[in-house]
C-alpha cells in the first residue's frame, strides 16, 4: 500500500473496521437459520421474530440481502450522542464511549441507515463529537511527555489517528530529555 | 331567536336554573333579573335589586341562587325568588367578586375575587370558609368539576389552577394557555375565560390565547386537542358545553358557533349582534342556548342543534357492541340513541352516594377505560343533579375486538398482529377498495398482498392461512374469506353469512407450517376456522370451508384466538357489573369433538378491560389487560384444572422506570414477551410499524429474589412443557431445562447452606430432578460441615432411588387426568369368584375343592344322604336339579363332575320347574329346601370325618391295609351295577348309591402306588364287553390303574369288601 512510511507502522482504518465488525449487534432476522459454525464462532439460531446477536459483518451481509433488520446499539441514538457531546464540551477529559464507536457507527450508517432513527442527525452528531475529541487531543499535545501518555477513554480510531505523530514526537522528546543525574 | 334588552351596557352575566325553567341575568345596572324561559320575549322579569354595584356573577343551585357583585358581597336568594335570604360572604377586603360557583354537590360555594385567594364557603354554614392560596394575580373565573372535588380557577395572569380539594398535593397549575388580561377596564377582561368541564369530567375546554379552544385532559393536564376553524376567527369570548357533552358552543366576533366535540367541526352558527357575547349557556333540558352580551342583551336561540344531529341533552348511546371500537363512525354511534336514552333515564332510585364513590374510585383507576365519555349524559355541575344518579351505573361494555388490531389512522391500520407477522391495510384516497398487505416476520414464508374490494374489517393471521371478514352491506351479505399460504389461488374460499348477520370475530388455528416438503404440509390440512357472529353463535369450519358445527354462545362475544387443538373464546356471560367489572369469562373448546376443556372467569380487576389475548409458543392461552399484567393459563390441557399464572407485570419492568411508555403485546415465545413500545398516551402502534421489542418475562414476585423467581418461572414453563408430553417420558427440551434448573438449585442450596438455613436447603433439595445431583448436594453439605443436612439428603436420595421413577409417575398422573372417568357400573357377580374368595370368618362352606378328580372319589361311599357332596352353598342350591337329573342314567357321568361348580350352577338356571314336579324324588327335596342348611351342616361335619378317614386311607395305602382291599370289592360291585344298568333303565335305585361312588373309587386306585396285577386286568377285560358306553371312561381308567394293585388283594377282597359296605350304613 502506498502509505507514507510513518503510517505503515500502524493499522489502516479499513483494518480497524474489520476488527470492529467482530463485535456483536442485535438483529431482527427475517429468515430462519439454524445455529451455524463460522471461523469466528457459532452464531444463531435465527428464529424470526426473535432477536439474535450476531457479528456486525454477518448482520451487514444479511442486511444487504434484506434478510434482517439491524437494531442500532443503544449508544447510536440522537439522545445519547447529544448528551455525550454536551459532556465532551463541558468536561476536560474524554467521555466514555465504546472503543470501536467510530468504526461501528460508520458501517451501520453506511450499510443500514434505514434501520436507524434519524441517520442524518446521527451523522452530524458523530462528526461534532469527533471534532470535539480531536480538538481535545490536539490540546493534549501541550502536555505531551517523553515517557507516558494517558489515553483513557480514547477510541481505537482516535488512537490510530494520533499514533504516528505522537510516537515520533515522543521519540524526539525522549532524545531531548535529560534524565536527572543521580547524585 | 328571542332577544331582550335586559340590562344596561356593561358586563352581563347569565345563569340557567337546573330545572331549565328560569334564567338569571345580572348586569351593570346592579340588578338581577329572573326570566321565565317559556314566556318568550314579551315578559316582565322579576328583579332583585339588593346589590350596590355591578352584578358580576350568578350561580344557581336546586334550592337557591347566589349572586356576586362588584361591591364584594355574595348574596343568597331562594329558588325562583328575588327576595334576598342573606349574605353568604363578604369579601370587600379583597375587592370585586369576579365569579361565584356552587359545586355539583350543592355544598360549597367558590368565590373568586380580585384578591389572590379563592374562598370556599360552606353553603349550609357560611361561616365555615376555606381559602385557597396560590394565584399570583386576581382570579377571574372558577368552575367545578362535574363529579370530583376539583375546582378550576383562572387567574388574570393566565394561570389556571386545578385544586384537588381532597388532596392538596394533586393541585396542578397550567400555564401558557389562557391570555393574560390584568386590566379589568379592557374589553378582553369581559371575555369568559372559565375552564368549561365536559360532563364526563375527563377534560375541560378553555378559550386559549392562540384564539382557538383548547381541550385539556384531566389525566395529565396537557392540551391534547384544539378546536379551530378558519371560518370562526377572533378571540373566543364565551364557551359552553351541552348537557350530554356532544356539543360545544363558542362565541367570537359577534357570532355564536356550535361545535361537535367528537368531530371538532362547526355544525351551526348564528350572529349574536354587534356586542361581545359575555356568557353562553346551554339549556339543561332543551335544545336551547342563551347568551348575554356586553350591551346588556339577553338572547335565546331555540333549536341551535340542527335536526339531523342528535339532541344535545339526551345521553349519547354507548357504542353499540356491533360497532367495533376500532372503527368509530359518528353515525353508527348514534343509531341506538333513542333506546339508550330511555334506558339511561331508568333507575333513579339507585343511591347516588355509593355510586359517586364508586365512580370516583374508578375514575382514578382507569380514566379513559371505565366510562366512555359518550355514554356520559349531562352531568353539568350547575345543571341537573338527577343525571348524576341515573347514569353512573353504566360501565361501558367492552366491545368485541380482534387481538392485534388497531384503528384506522392516516389511512392505515393493522387488522391483526401475532408471532407470525401482521396484516396491514391501506385505504388509498379516492378509491373504493383497500390494499391488504400480509407481512411475515419470517419472510421466507409467502407474502400475501391483494386489493380488497369488500373492505375487510376483520383479519387474522393463522398458521395455515390468512382469514378476512367483511361487513354486510345493503346489497351484500357479510363474507369470510380464507387465503391459505400455498401458491394456488384455487384453494381460496369464501363463506357467506346470511343477510343481516355480522361477523364479530374470526380466528384460524392450525399446526405450524413445517419447513418440510409441501406434500407433508398438505397432509396436515388447513386447520380450523371459527367465526363469531351476531346471531349468538360460534361457527366452526374446517380449513377447506366445510361447515362443521354452529355452536350457540351465550352472552356477548368479546374475542377469541385459536391454537391448533382448541379455540380460546372470551365472552361476557351477562352484563357488566355496576361496580365497573367487565365480567368476562373464557371457554376453551376443543376442535376435535367440540368439548369444553376449561371454562372460568378472566382475572381482570374492576374498572379494567381486556387488551389482548394470544397463545404462547408452548400453546398456553395468555391475556393482557389494561393494568399491564400478563397472565398465562396453566394446566389448560387437563379439563377443569386450569389456572391463571401472572407471569409479568409491565408496571414493574426495569426499563419502565422514569419513562412514560406502555406496551402493546402481540406474542409470547418461551420466556420472551414480544411487544411494541407505545410512547406517552399512545394506545396502539401506528404506521410505520416500529421494530418490536423483546422483553424477558419475569414473574412479579414480591420478595425480589431473582434466582428464586427464575426457578419458579422455570418450573412453570416445565409444567406447561410436560403437559404437552403425551406418552413419552421426557424430551430434549425438558431434559435440558431440568438440567439447568438442577444447576440453579445447587446454587440456591449453597446460598441456603451459607445462611445456615437447613430447612430451605432440604426444601430445595427435594426439587432436584436428577438423583445424581443429590451427590453434589451431599458434597456441599460436607463442605459446610453440616452433618445433619448430609444425613437428610442421603435419606432423601435413598427414598428417591427406592421410589418409582418420577417420570413414569408423572406420566401416570397425566394419563389419569386426561382419561375420562369410567362409568359407574356394577361389577357382574360371578359365582366362581364368590366361591373361590370367601370372606374370612363368613364362609361356612367346606374348603375349596382341589380340582383333582382322581382323588375326590376317595370319600367313602357309604353316605346316608346325597347331599353330602353338595355341601357348599352353590351345591346346595343345585341339589334339586341334580337330584332330578340323577334319575336319568346318563347323569351318572355328571355326578363325576359334581365338583365343577359352574356347571352345576348353570344347570340350576336352566332347570325347568315342572321337571321337578314330575320327579317325585326331586319334589321331596324341594319341600325340604328350608332345612337344607341343616343338611349342609351335617354334610359338612360328615365330610370332614370322611376326608380324614380318606387321608388315613391314603396313608395306609402303602401298608395294604384291609380297608383298601375292600375298595377293590367295591369296584367289583360297581361293575355289577353297570352291568345292571346296561340291562335296562329300570335298574334298581338301591344300587344307585353304590353306582355313584363306583368310578370315584376306581380313580382312587390311580393314586395308589402298587405292583401291577395282570389277573385283575384279565378280569376287567372280561367285564368290558358287557359294559355300556357310558362307563367306557371309567373302564379306561381302570385299565390304567389296575396294574397298580398289589397281588395279595385278590384273596382278602371278598371278606373285607362286604364288611365295609355294611359299615357306613
Amino acid at each position: 500500500m502506498s502509505l507514507p512510511p510513518a503510517l505503515r507502522a500502524s493499522v489502516t482504518p479499513p483494518e480497524l473496521e474489520l476488527i470492529a465488525c467482530q463485535e456483536l449487534v442485535e438483529i431482527i432476522p427475517l429468515i430462519p437459520m439454524e445455529k451455524t459454525a463460522f471461523i469466528a464462532g457459532a452464531y444463531g439460531p435465527l428464529r424470526p421474530p426473535h432477536r439474535a446477536s450476531i457479528p456486525i459483518w454477518m448482520a451487514l451481509n444479511l442486511k444487504q440481502k434484506k434478510k434482517c433488520h439491524i437494531i442500532a446499539p443503544a449508544w447510536l441514538s440522537v439522545e445519547f450522542l447529544d448528551a455525550k457531546i454536551k459532556q465532551e464540551t463541558t468536561q476536560a477529559e474524554f467521555t466514555k464511549l465504546p472503543f470501536h464507536f467510530a468504526e461501528i457507527s460508520r458501517v451501520l450508517l453506511d450499510g443500514a441507515s434505514d434501520d436507524l432513527q434519524n441517520p442524518d442527525k446521527l451523522r452530524t452528531l458523530l462528526q461534532d463529537l469527533r471534532e470535539a475529541r480531536q480538538a481535545k487531543a490536539r490540546a493534549g499535545l501541550e502536555s505531551l511527555e517523553h515517557s507516558t501518555l494517558g489515553l483513557s477513554n480514547l477510541s481505537a480510531m482516535e488512537i490510530n489517528e494520533i499514533r504516528p505523530f505522537f510516537i515520533q514526537a515522543m521519540a524526539v522528546l525522549k532524545q531531548l530529555h535529560v534524565p536527572p543525574r543521580q547524585p | 331567536m328571542e332577544s331582550n334588552q335586559a340590562h344596561g351596557p356593561g358586563y352581563t352575566c347569565l345563569a340557567l336554573a337546573p330545572d331549565g325553567e328560569h334564567a338569571l341575568t345580572g348586569g351593570g345596572d346592579s340588578i338581577v333579573r329572573l326570566w321565565k324561559l317559556k314566556a318568550g320575549s314579551e315578559q316582565e322579569p322579576a328583579a332583585a335589586t339588593d346589590a350596590d354595584e355591578d352584578i358580576t356573577s350568578i350561580s344557581v343551585a336546586d334550592d337557591c341562587w347566589v349572586s356576586g357583585s362588584a361591591d364584594g358581597i355574595v348574596r343568597r336568594y331562594p329558588k325562583d325568588g328575588t327576595i334576598m335570604e342573606g349574605f353568604v360572604t363578604d369579601c370587600k377586603a379583597s375587592g370585586v367578586v369576579r365569579c361565584v360557583a356552587i359545586d355539583p354537590r350543592r355544598k360549597t360555594l367558590a368565590v373568586a375575587s380580585d384578591g389572590l385567594e379563592v374562598l370556599l364557603v360552606n353553603m349550609d354554614d357560611p361561616l365555615e370558609i376555606r381559602s385557597l392560596k396560590g394565584h399570583r394575580e386576581g382570579v377571574r373565573k372558577a368552575t367545578w368539576h362535574p363529579t370530583a372535588q376539583l375546582l378550576t380557577t383562572c387567574g388574570s395572569d393566565g394561570q389556571i389552577i386545578a385544586w384537588d380539594l381532597s388532596d392538596e398535593d394533586k393541585n396542578h397549575s397550567i400555564e401558557n394557555i389562557l391570555p393574560t388580561v390584568k386590566d379589568s377596564k379592557l374589553p378582553e377582561f369581559q371575555h369568559d375565560c372559565s375552564a368549561v368541564w365536559h360532563p364526563s369530567g375527563d377534560y375541560f375546554f378553555v378559550a386559549s390565547r392562540s384564539r382557538d379552544i383548547a381541550r385539556i385532559q384531566r389525566s395529565d393536564w396537557k392540551k391534547d386537542e384544539t378546536f379551530f376553524d378558519r371560518n370562526a376567527p377572533g378571540q373566543v369570548t364565551a364557551l359552553a358545553v351541552s348537557p350530554n357533552g356532544a356539543y360545544l358552543a363558542s362565541a367570537s366576533l359577534s357570532t355564536v358557533y356550535i361545535w361537535s366535540t367528537e368531530t371538532r367541526r362547526i355544525i351551526a352558527q348564528m350572529p349574536s349582534g354587534t356586542a361581545t357575547v359575555t356568557q353562553l349557556a346551554f339549556s339543561p333540558i332543551n335544545n336551547y342556548i342563551a347568551w348575554t352580551t356586553a350591551a346588556g342583551e339577553f338572547t335565546r336561540w331555540l333549536k341551535p342543534i340542527p335536526d339531523d344531529h342528535p339532541d344535545p341533552v339526551k345521553p349519547i348511546a354507548a357504542r353499540g357492541s356491533e360497532v367495533p371500537v376500532t372503527d368509530p363512525t359518528v353515525s353508527a354511534m348514534f343509531d341506538d340513541e333513542e333506546a339508550d336514552g330511555e334506558v339511561a333515564l331508568d333507575g333513579p332510585e339507585i343511591e347516588d352516594d355509593l355510586e359517586d364513590e364508586v365512580r370516583e374510585e374508578l375514575r382514578n383507576d382507569a380514566l379513559e377505560d371505565w366510562v366512555d365519555e359518550d355514554t356520559e349524559p349531562g352531568v353539568p355541575g350547575h345543571d341537573r343533579p338527577d343525571f348524576v344518579k341515573e347514569m353512573v351505573s353504566i360501565t361501558k361494555a367492552q366491545p368485541p375486538f380482534q387481538p392485534g388490531a388497531t384503528p384506522m389512522v392516516d389511512r392505515k391500520r393493522l387488522l391483526a398482529t401475532n408471532g407470525l407477522g401482521y396484516i396491514e391495510i391501506t385505504a388509498p384516497p379516492d378509491t373504493d377498495h383497500h390494499l391488504v398487505d400480509v407481512k411475515f416476520f419470517d419472510q421466507t414464508k409467502r407474502k400475501v398482498s391483494f386489493n380488497d374490494v369488500l373492505k375487510c374489517h376483520l383479519g387474522v393471521l393463522g398458521e395455515r392461512g390468512a382469514l378476512f371478514a367483511s361487513r354486510s352491506q345493503p346489497d351484500q351479505p357479510a363474507q369470510v374469506q380464507f387465503k391459505p399460504y400455498v401458491n394456488r389461488n384455487t384453494t381460496t374460499w369464501t363463506y357467506t353469512l346470511p343477510q343481516g348477520c355480522t361477523v364479530l370475530g374470526i380466528t384460524a388455528g392450525g399446526l405450524p407450517l413445517s419447513s418440510g416438503a409441501m406434500d407433508v404440509a398438505d397432509l396436515d390440512g388447513f386447520g380450523n376456522i371459527v367465526i363469531a357472529t351476531t346471531d349468538g353463535d360460534l361457527t366452526f369450519l374446517s380449513g377447506t370451508g366445510r361447515e362443521r358445527r354452529i355452536m350457540g354462545l351465550g352472552g356477548d362475544f368479546i374475542s377469541m384466538v385459536a391454537g391448533h387443538e382448541w379455540v380460546f373464546v372470551v365472552h361476557r356471560a351477562g352484563s357488566t357489573t355496576i361496580d365497573g367489572s367487565q365480567n368476562l369469562s373464557y371457554t376453551l373448546i376443543n376442535f376435535d369433538d367440540f368439548s369444553v376443556r376449561q371454562r372460568d372467569f378472566l382475572p381482570i380487576p374492576k374498572g379494567h378491560i381486556l387488551k389482548w389475548i394470544g397463545i404462547t409458543e408452548e400453546g398456553a392461552p395468555a391475556m393482557y389487560d389494561s393494568t399491564g399484567r400478563i397472565h398465562v393459563l396453566t394446566k389448560h390441557r387437563i379439563p377443569h384444572h386450569a389456572s391463571w399464572a401472572r407471569i409479568l407485570d409491565t408496571n414493574l419492568l426495569e426499563r419502565k422506570t422514569g419513562k412514560d411508555e406502555s406496551y402493546w403485546p402481540f406474542a409470547i415465545c418461551g420466556s420472551q414477551f414480544l411487544c411494541f413500545i407505545l410512547k406517552g398516551t399512545q394506545t396502539y402502534p401506528t404506521h410505520p410499524i416500529p421494530p418490536h421489542l423483546e422483553l424477558p418475562i419475569q414473574m412479579p414476585f414480591r420478595s425480589g429474589d431473582k434466582s428464586e423467581e427464575q426457578l419458579e418461572r422455570d418450573l412453570l414453563m416445565l409444567e406447561i412443557l410436560r403437559d404437552s408430553l403425551d406418552d413419552q417420558l421426557t424430551n430434549e427440551e425438558i431434559a435440558a431445562t431440568e438440567q439447568r434448573m438442577d444447576r440453579d438449585l445447587l446454587v440456591l442450596i449453597q446460598h441456603a447452606c451459607q445462611a445456615d438455613n437447613l430447612p430451605r436447603a432440604v426444601e430445595l433439595a427435594k426439587l432436584i430432578h436428577n438423583t445424581r445431583v443429590l451427590d453434589a448436594v451431599i458434597k456441599l453439605a460436607e463442605f459446610y460441615r453440616l452433618a445433619s443436612l448430609k444425613e437428610k439428603i442421603q435419606t432423601l436420595k435413598e427414598i428417591q432411588e427406592e421410589g418409582e421413577d418420577r417420570l413414569v409417575l408423572a406420566r401416570e398422573k397425566r394419563k389419569q387426568w386426561t382419561r375420562p372417568d369410567p362409568l359407574p357400573r356394577v361389577r357382574p357377580v360371578t359365582t366362581d369368584s364368590n366361591a373361590s374368595i370367601p370372606k374370612p370368618f363368613q364362609d361356612f362352606g367346606p374348603p375349596p375343592t382341589v380340582p383333582r378328580p382322581g382323588l375326590a372319589p376317595a370319600i367313602p361311599a357309604r353316605e346316608t344322604t346325597r347331599y353330602t357332596t353338595s355341601a357348599s352353598a352353590e351345591q346346595l342350591r343345585s341339589t334339586p336339579v341334580e337330584s332330578s337329573l340323577d334319575s336319568l342314567p346318563e347323569n351318572k357321568r355328571k355326578r363325576d363332575e359334581v365338583e365343577d361348580i359352574s356347571i352345576s350352577a348353570s344347570f340350576e338356571f336352566v332347570a325347568p320347574a315342572p321337571k321337578q314336579k314330575t320327579n317325585p324324588f326331586a319334589r321331596k327335596i324341594g319341600q325340604e329346601n328350608g332345612r337344607n342348611n341343616i343338611f349342609a351342616r351335617k354334610a359338612e361335619s360328615k365330610m370332614l370325618q370322611k376326608s380324614e378317614s380318606f387321608f388315613d386311607k391314603v396313608d395306609a395305602a402303602e401298608e395294604v391295609a384291609p380297608k383298601s382291599k375292600r375298595l377293590v370289592f367295591l369296584y367289583l360291585l360297581v361293575c355289577v351295577a353297570h352291568f345292571g344298568s346296561a340291562l335296562g333303565p329300570t335298574a334298581s335305585k338301591a344300587k344307585d348309591k353304590e353306582k355313584k361312588d363306583g368310578p370315584q373309587q376306581i380313580t382312587l386306585f390311580g393314586m395308589m402306588p402298587s405292583a401291577p396285577r395282570p389277573e385283575k386286568k384279565s378280569r376287567v377285560a372280561e367285564v368290558q364287553p358287557v359294559d355300556p358306553d357310558d362307563v367306557a371312561m371309567t373302564d379306561a381308567s381302570l385299565v390304567e390303574t389296575q396294574p397298580d394293585l398289589p397281588e395279595e388283594w385278590e384273596e382278602t377282597q371278598p371278606v373285607e369288601g362286604t364288611s365295609i359296605i355294611e359299615d357306613p350304613l
